[in-house]
């Protein structure tokens, strides 16, 4: 009887310490501090060494976490409260959480900075009041080459990539079903629900399987070196790739190709998650970081394109000669169901 | 003195317990928990039991994966163990005076990051790397060779990194060989191609079996090394298992995934036991064990 | 049988390349690490990279939840795996035994799936607590069985003798059964040190992006391409490989030695 009874409280008592070391010390960590901003962020957004002086000014202290792509975001916010003051999900991923209801909407008085928002960027697809999101930097998508392979003029247009006719060795892709796919899809109809059509969804498959041929690799993360290691010759990349490329190797041949078809840009946003409840704080930060200092510090650091004009400096950031003659802004936006762009991925991949 | 025994019998128990509650939460239930995921249908309340996750396997894409993969593991597996078999038979057999200085640098493999062993040959292979450099130096080439991103690099990665597993389980069964069976296999006039095929091979089959499958189960899973030197090209059973959980975010899909993807393993396992065993068996001139 | 002169020397050309293939690649990363160009060339020796990494606070920080995690793990798993051990050995061992081979059986990719998708559905945050429970998981799997083998070796009379000589349950244990079953517990901790620090796949799966462990902070780089630095760091970690695997061999070698 003893025996029985020991039996079942040992094992119900180091179940319930084991579960409890599990749950317990993360979010003990978190309740403790109550003048700290938890900001969920990409790893090249947003420099954590720039804010000691802020904290020291201000007394809050900024805890930066990162997420390695808007897929994770959306996971993590699904889950109810995440703990996350402030996160940077972009345009397409703002335009799901919007859907979702899990944003806390800003009260743009309280920003110093809003007249000085590029307008471009505002108003766009996914948040048309700019209620739930507020631009912070973004990036144009292009064709990086390398000169040395391509002595004579190239066609500034996605054919440099997809057309058979133009390609130069082997060119490097993103890694991701969202932009390879859409931008096969434009490429051949100029509109991104053909892909709800199935004999044009074969189409896109069969133009992206025989570019498989001369790409070298699929990837987000090797743009820059592809080019670098001469692993490639073009490389579909963000304008800020190639800001890092001159910027590591001032003897680069690189240079970046705006296609004609469309400006596709993707635009980064500052949200705030609707469980957060330290708005004084997030307030304080985005003022700062929206100063003409802090802003140009970032872009410098990054090489993405500014939010906000700076005026006499804008000259010297990174990206103005690519993106002061943008008029309309693309986005890679679609209302067809993620299985569908999985769907051609998956086959692409099988192939 | 019968209470004190039985309360240190029964605080024994106490103590014991922990770990066994460890590996019931974090073993156990988990595996347990991702078969549930794959006959379910979604998070939502309406729930029920499904086998759609298993049926949207049985696309093309999905085979050519799970083939892809299951064909570079076994013939990673196969090459590894004509590569490491000389060697383990050296080592165990016939090197007396530097065999723990071999052992050893066999070992040391074991003990170093995957991630650094896998990441000199990423090294080695770049277009500018040193393969390349001395290749157009001496003047074979003008061109660097796109070494990396293909399947010839993640199957170079796989054996480089398998192998070891290989070695040393044969080299255990061979060691434990006794010397005295070869000795008079010899006496009684057989050569010593006979004496390796009829008697050496045989006994070490477990040597063989337990090699095979430390280089099969884990290579058929493997996510790093097509990661790093595939280039993205092309999926394989770890990194389709990534996508699912880490980019598409899909657990339900992913878990019937996992489970096929062990449900093949056990299979293949099973059918790799019979197939070493008639093979061994054939080559040897059908002696038993 | 291989005395024969032809043969042998094939058998020791295959060997020597044998070799050359396991670590031809090495001793290109570690020699290229010292050379001051970015691309690796060999010529001007040079620490820049090294230093590189010295003032990088990212890896710092990648080393210290690395060692966090690697000696939680190692404390949790032979506190537990020696509780289980010493106190079930002659009760119900045997009957529990198996579940301890479960984590060798099962692919670890499939483990750390299984793992996420746990925390996740019981909204358990990722993060060095969930690395920690993974990696004592797998510790475990090592150290039971080795201490469970070194333990059942030990003369059983040993520690009858103690107790007859009247000396408690608890003094024999730490006078008599930890002493003899140190250096398994020092092998096993010393494995399930090295499989901690160099593990990726579960850290990957379970760490959560925030804090990252060394293996994942070298993968994030490889990701992007190749870079000295990262054949620096690949030095050190096969520096420290290479002591652990001396000091693991030499314990190895002087158990053999007491049990002669």
């Amino acid at each position: 009887m003893v025996n029985i009874f020991v039996r079942a409280f040992s094992i119900f008592f180091w179940a319930v310490v084991i579960l409890i070391l599990l749950i317990v010390p993360p979010k003990l960590l978190n309740s403790f501090e109550t003048k700290t901003l938890n900001i969920f962020t990409w790893s090249s957004l947003l420099d954590p060494h720039y804010f000691k002086k802020f904290q020291e000014e201000t007394g809050i202290k900024i805890n930066i976490s990162y997420y390695e792509s808007n897929e994770e975001l959306l996971g993590k916010l699904g889950a109810g409260d995440s703990g996350y003051d402030l996160i940077v999900p972009s345009d397409y991923a703002v335009y799901k959480l919007i859907k979702k209801g899990v944003l806390k909407q800003i009260d743009t008085s309280r920003l110093t900075f809003f007249d000085k928002l590029d307008t471009r960027l505002m108003h766009n697809y996914f948040d048309p009041q700019n209620e739930y999101s507020i631009p912070y930097f973004w990036g144009v998508y292009g064709i990086i080459i390398n000169t040395d392979y391509y002595p004579h003029r190239v066609p500034e247009s996605f054919s440099l990539i997809f057309d058979q006719h133009f390609v130069v060795d082997k060119i490097c892709m993103p890694g991701n079903a969202r932009e390879v796919v859409l931008m096969a899809t434009y490429y051949l109809f100029d509109d991104f629900n053909a892909l709800l059509d199935p004999a044009k969804r074969e189409q896109v498959k069969d133009l992206l399987i025989a570019q498989k041929k001369w790409v070298a690799c699929y990837s987000d993360e090797r743009t820059e070196y592809s080019i670098v290691s001469r692993t490639c010759t073009a490389v579909l990349a963000l304008n800020p790739d190639l800001w890092r490329i001159k910027r590591d190797r001032a003897k680069s041949t690189a240079e970046f190709i705006l296609p004609q078809e469309a400006s596709f840009v993707v635009i980064d946003n500052f949200a705030i998650p609707k469980a957060s409840s330290k708005e004084d704080l997030i307030y304080t930060f985005l003022n700062y970081l929206y100063s003409d200092s802090a802003m140009f510090h970032h872009a410098q650091q990054f090489g993405m394109c500014m939010p906000i004009e700076v005026g006499v400096m804008q000259e010297q950031l990174p990206a103005y000669d690519i993106t002061k003659n943008i008029r309309s802004l693309t986005f890679f936006h679609t209302e067809v169901p993620d299985e569908i762009l999985n769907e051609v991925w998956m086959a692409l991949m099988a192939a | 003195m019968d209470v004190k025994k039985v309360f240190f019998e029964q605080l024994s128990f106490f103590i014991s317990v922990p770990a066994l509650i460890w590996q019931f939460f974090f073993l156990y239930f988990p595996l347990a928990f991702i078969v549930y995921l794959s006959f379910v249908s979604s998070d939502s309340a309406d729930a029920g039991f499904t086998l759609a996750h298993y049926a949207s396997f049985l696309s093309w894409p999905y085979i050519a994966i799970v083939a892809r993969s299951f064909g570079l593991a076994f013939v990673n597996a196969t090459v590894s163990l004509c590569l490491a078999y000389p060697v383990a038979y050296f080592l165990a057999l016939h090197m007396k005076r530097w065999k723990h200085i071999f052992l050893f640098l066999m070992i040391l493999p074991f003990w170093t990051s995957l991630l650094v062993q896998v990441y000199a040959w990423f090294f080695v292979l770049e277009p500018y790397g040193v393969v390349n450099t001395v290749l157009l130096s001496i003047g074979i080439i003008s061109e660097p060779l796109q070494l990396l991103n293909s399947i010839y690099a993640v199957f170079l990665g796989m054996v480089y990194c398998y192998v070891p597993f290989m070695v040393v389980p044969l080299y255990s069964s061979l060691e434990n060989l006794d010397a005295r069976l070869l000795e008079a296999s010899a006496d009684l006039g057989a050569s010593a191609v006979e004496t390796f095929r009829r008697i050496t091979l045989p006994l070490s089959l477990p040597g063989i079996r337990t090699g095979f499958f430390l280089v099969f189960i884990p290579s058929f899973g493997e996510f790093v090394i097509p990661a790093l030197l595939g280039g993205g090209r092309r999926m394989y059973v770890g990194t389709l298992i990534s996508h699912y959980f880490l980019v598409l975010q899909d657990s339900f899909t992913g878990s019937a995934f996992t489970v096929l993807v062990g449900v093949i393993l056990l299979l293949s396992v099973f059918l790799t036991y019979y197939l070493l065993r008639i093979s061994i068996m054939f080559l040897s001139g059908g002696m038993s064990e | 049988m291989i005395t024969r002169r032809p043969v042998g020397i094939c058998f020791g050309l295959w060997i020597l390349l044998f070799y050359l293939f396991l670590y031809i690649t090495i001793i290109v990363l570690v020699l290229s690490s010292f050379s001051s160009s970015s691309s690796g060339r060999l010529g001007d020796w040079s620490l820049r990279w090294y230093q590189e990494l010295f003032d990088s606070p990212e890896i710092w920080q990648a080393l210290k939840n690395s060692l966090v995690v690697a000696f939680s793990s190692v404390m949790l798993s032979l506190l537990m795996g020696m509780a289980l051990v010493v106190t079930s050995m002659r009760t119900y061992f045997d009957k529990v035994a198996f579940l301890f081979y479960g984590g060798l059986a099962v692919p670890e990719i499939v483990m750390a799936v299984g793992l996420l998708s746990s925390f996740y559905f019981f909204s358990v945050p990722l993060g060095l607590t969930t690395l920690i429970a993974g990696h004592t998981l797998i510790g475990l799997g090592y150290v039971v069985p080795m201490l469970h083998a070194r333990a059942s070796e030990l003369d059983y009379r040993l520690t009858e003798a103690s107790l007859d000589l009247g000396a408690t349950q608890t003094q024999t244990f730490f006078n008599v059964t930890l002493p003899l079953l140190w250096p398994a517990m020092v092998g096993a901790a010393l494995l399930v040190f090295i499989i901690s620090f160099d593990d990726f796949l579960v850290a990957f799966f379970c760490a959560g992006a925030t804090e990252q462990t060394l293996p994942l902070y070298i993968f994030s780089l490889i990701r992007m391409g190749s870079a000295p630095v990262i054949n620096a760091l690949s030095t050190l970690l096969l520096l420290v490989s290479s002591l652990l695997v001396i000091l693991f061999s030499s314990l190895r070698v002087r158990k053999l030695g007491v049990m002669k």
